[in-house]
């Protein structure tokens, strides 16, 4: 219905950027195209321009305690080129900084071939019980380390590879040329640029702090080395009693930034003594500097700051605030003394982290992280983490972060029979073609879209369908992989079938014709199906049966009658199990005679509580029957129900209120007969029990998988078997046999190291009717098997 | 080729990945509740009255979800009509939200948050459908 005068506001996406308190035309998605936000949290905004909700956080590497002492902070990461990264941590109660070198995925580096925690530690000589505040600079495949703390400032620090380990030196010189002790370099910040290293905020070795001014190593000469610094080499930047906050080198240009100003420091410098470098002073600088070193970085062609009138960005001429669209959040931000900027150059935007007033539960460190969107140049939504950090570094990793390739063709098992599929389960396996990625499980009814169904774990190569597969129809799975949120191509898509179901059958005797005979094949049943019926006499076959009502008028049957289904795709697993009906032989008198069997119904899914069952009634003799039954073996029969004959067709009767897992005869009996008739050994349900895995012992794969077998299933066996490889019989696939009721625990050392696993346990009983032997399937999954 | 983002922790011993694609909340908590909160929209003219009869938000998902749909009006987020939406992978992978919040105002946003975060979640384009008021806001 079209409303007079109503609009419809179209929003081509939420991808118009972050804009606190703007008017509705400057943001109007009709001029803009794509919708502006005013506010938002831990979303962001994609190439294509939808909101995506942003990646988790998870623990890439925890350190442990040296010596009983725990590390109370991690205060830096740098990337380091000869192992990926150096971490810089501190411990309060051992009053010590401790180095660890890292690989480009955080973990323990050194001494290679056999990389531990102790082998990669080095400590770094700060011996204090309060925090540093590390800044470094990588020059030549060594790091170069000082201390941006305002008081009691410790010394600069060289670290690289020696040994097989990590060397740290404490360098010192004597650059008053006094001829006296020499002193360490305690610098406020630290950068290399083309070929030496700058050192803001030292004079010498008398006089350590000296705020504004900046020296430079000796071109051509190891800095560690006497005479790695000229006594000449350095500059009074701006107003001496203002500090050179930040250093940060890119686009040929070291852009040196006090509190206020900031200045460009070019050239390439000469071998020879004294000051190398041209310096100038940036336009438009004035309330845009940086509040302290880590407040400054260079990415994306930008060097991004914060200072104490906002974040803000320059391409080394002129200075551009950043702050518009973001006041409002802008008066939430406070102690910039730790703001941080931090280029993430895999999602091309820069992060400005803060710590924010009003939220007492945060440590006193930036956890608020603005996202600056460097392609479109505007305001990204806003991410929080649960915790804060010091600052965050981006690492390269040597890795693509998308699947090896895609996973195989998918093939539908049938390992463990009738366990692996049903009327509504399909189980499948594959090979991975990425060890490390998950996979997505797809399914498409016969007559339906695709559907997502599942993602598997890295590492897990088996999976099972199930609820949302329909009854007999063909279905059609196919699987791809994702890592890193890259997805592989698909998979082939392969034909799945579900478990043929015995079709219903029932019988109705009359006069003319005597008999019919009434086989239902499935509703809605997508199968090409053989529809077979046979009663001693009489035998029919419906080829290509059509789903629902199929009926013959047999003159003649014989007991017992059956009937089945069966789909020879289905290779190995054909034929249904049976429906039978045995027909009564007993015809007017019930004297001598004996009333015929009942038979389980086995169209109907077997059921936990309750028995379904068919009954054939006879011509002519009325009187009282009842229905009984006991748990198999002994015991007294306990009547179900009583019941007369109405009508002759096939009476379907049921017995409520039983226990799972538990077979039972059941009878009929009928007043007058000589006996009852012979006794039918009917199923429930088996029992579904519980599993949960976790790791075992240290080093090789090693899981301990606790099964409780349930009450109702104490003595059955127990079919446990892992999903980490593709093969029919998995890893691990054991049946533990007769089991008690309680709980179990069984070890695996099946799997890989640090690829996660599945495993899968089910009861199992070889007395129960074939289609029904095992119980539903119960499954735990572990994220590495080895400790 | 992969460029992660780690995080040194204060007052922890730990490195975390930040922003990590194959983790779907902060190191095993529920992450802050993802939302967004649209900017204003309105009928054009200033003070012009309408009603926002319906809001349409496409979604695309690889998992559960649960989402909340808010309508904000003149500065006030209106808790009243806001709808909560079970995403499920059973549904398909993209679908469209459909709330209808008929509250009246001068200028309108849309919030939707994040209740429960499943994996694999993205919004697309959206409608508002706005329907005039006869009588001005001081009428």
């Amino acid at each position: 219905m079209r409303i007079p005068g109503a609009k419809t506001v179209h929003v081509a996406g939420w991808g118009g950027g972050l804009y606190e308190d703007a008017e509705p035309d400057l943001v109007d998605p009709r001029g803009r195209v794509v919708g502006t936000l005013d506010d938002g949290l831990n979303l962001t905004i994609t190439p294509g321009g939808r909101l995506r909700v942003r990646g988790g956080s998870e623990v890439a590497q925890t350190f442990a305690a040296v010596t009983g002492n725990a590390i109370s902070d991690v205060l830096n990461l740098f990337r380091f080129s000869p192992t990926g990264a150096i971490a810089v941590a501190h411990t309060s109660g051992g009053s010590k900084h401790y180095t660890y070198a890292l690989s480009d995925e955080m973990e323990f580096a050194l001494p290679i071939g056999s990389e531990s925690e102790a082998g990669s530690r080095a400590d770094l000589t700060w011996n204090t019980a309060t925090p540093g505040r590390p800044v470094a600079a990588e020059l030549f495949e060594r790091l170069y380390v000082v201390d941006a703390s305002l008081t009691n400032r410790r010394e600069l620090v060289e670290i690289k590879i020696s040994g097989g380990g990590l060397g740290v030196t404490k360098p010192t010189y004597d650059l008053d040329a006094s001829g006296g002790a020499p002193g360490a370099v305690k610098g406020y910040t630290i950068a290399a640029f083309n070929g030496v290293l700058f050192v803001a905020g030292w004079q010498d070795e008398v006089t350590t702090f000296e705020p504004a001014v900046l020296r430079h190593s000796f071109l051509g000469v190891d800095p560690v080395a006497a005479g790695g610094f000229d006594a000449d080499a350095f500059l009074l930047v701006g107003a001496k009693g203002q500090a050179i906050t930040a250093l940060a080198a890119g686009n040929n240009i070291l852009l040196v930034a006090k509190e206020h100003e900031l200045y460009r420091v070019t050239g390439s410098g000469r071998g020879v003594a004294g000051w190398q470098y041209p310096i100038s002073a940036l336009d438009n600088t004035l309330g845009l500097g940086c509040a302290n070193p880590y407040a400054l970085a260079h990415a994306e062609g930008f060097w991004y700051g914060i200072g104490r009138a906002g974040p803000w960005r320059s391409d080394g001429r002129s200075v551009e605030m950043l702050r518009r669209g973001r006041d409002r959040s802008w008066g939430r931000a406070d102690t910039l003394e730790v703001a941080t900027v931090v280029p993430d150059p895999e999602r091309h935007c820069i992060l400005f982290g803060f710590h924010e007033t009003g939220r007492p539960e945060y440590e006193t460190a930036p956890f608020s992280w603005w996202k600056w969107d460097a392609i479109h140049e505007r305001w990204d939504i806003t991410e929080r983490y649960a915790r804060s950090f010091h600052t965050a570094c981006a690492i390269p990793q040597g890795a693509a972060h998308a699947a090896a390739g895609p996973p195989s063709d998918v093939e539908q098992s049938f390992a463990f029979g009738h366990g692996d599929f049903g009327a509504t389960v399909l189980t499948g396996t594959f090979t991975l073609g990425d060890a490390g990625a998950e996979t997505e499980v797809w399914l498409r009814h016969a007559t339906q879209s695709d559907v997502l169904t599942q993602t598997l774990a890295a590492g897990v190569a088996r999976f099972t369908i199930s609820a949302i597969v329909l009854n007999w129809e063909v279905c059609y799975v196919k699987l791809r992989h994702k890592k890193g949120g890259v997805w592989s191509d698909f998979s082939g898509e392969i034909e799945f079938y579900p478990r043929l179901h015995p079709p219903a059958l029932t019988l109705s005797r009359t006069t003319t014709p005597s008999n019919t005979v009434s086989v239902v094949n499935y509703a809605g049943n997508s199968l090409v199906q053989h529809l077979h019926g046979d009663g001693g006499a009489w035998s029919k076959d419906w080829l290509d049966a059509p789903s629902g009502l199929n009926t013959d008028t047999p003159t003649s049957l014989g007991s017992p009658m059956t009937a089945t289904i069966e789909e020879p795709a289905l290779v190995g697993h054909e034929e249904s199990q049976a429906n039978t009906i045995y027909l009564q032989a007993l015809v007017t008198a019930p004297a001598g005679s004996t009333p015929s069997p009942p038979s389980q119904n086995m169209s109907i899914d077997l059921a936990e509580t309750a028995i379904n069952v068919l009954w054939q009634p006879h011509n002519t003799v009325g009187g009282a029957h009842q229905l009984q039954y006991r748990v198999s073996g002994g015991g007294s029969y306990t009547t179900a129900q009583s019941f007369t004959q109405s009508g002759l067709a096939t009476h379907q009767l049921q017995i409520t209120g039983l226990s799972a897992s538990t077979a039972y005869d059941v009878r009929v009996t009928l007043a007058g007969a000589t006996s009852p008739s012979a006794a039918t050994v009917m199923y429930t349900k088996l029992e579904a029990p519980t599993i949960a895995v976790a790791q075992g012992g240290a080093g090789t794969p090693d899981v301990d998988i606790t099964v409780t077998v349930p009450a109702s299933a104490g003595g059955y066996d127990v079919r446990v078997f892992s999903a980490s490889n593709s093969s029919g019989t998995p890893g691990y696939n054991q049946l533990h046999a007769a089991q008690s009721a309680g709980a179990h625990v069984y070890n695996s050392t099946a799997g890989t190291c640090g690829v996660g696993d599945k495993y899968y346990a089910a009861i199992y009983n070889s007395a129960w009717p074939a289609d029904w032997r095992y119980s539903d399937l119960v499954s735990d999954e572990i994220a590495n098997p080895c400790t | 080729m992969q460029i992660a983002l780690y995080g040194v922790t204060a007052n922890g011993n730990t490195i975390v990945e930040l922003g990590s694609r194959m983790a779907t909340d902060d190191e095993g908590a529920a992450m802050a509740t993802p939302f967004f909160e649209s900017a204003d929209l309105d009928m054009g003219p200033a003070a012009y009255q309408a009603r926002l009869r319906r809001i349409a938000q496409s979604v695309v998902i690889s998992a559960d979800n649960t989402v909340r749909v808010s309508a904000g009006v003149d500065g006030s987020i209106q808790s009243g009509s806001a709808e909560s939406v079970a995403l499920v992978t059973t549904d398909g992978p993209e679908q469209a939200i459909e709330t209808f919040p008929a509250e009246t105002g001068t200028r309108f946003r849309v919030r939707v948050e994040v209740t429960t975060y499943g994996g694999g979640l993205e919004f697309g384009e959206a409608d508002l459908l706005l329907v005039p008021r006869r009588s001005t806001v001081n009428a």
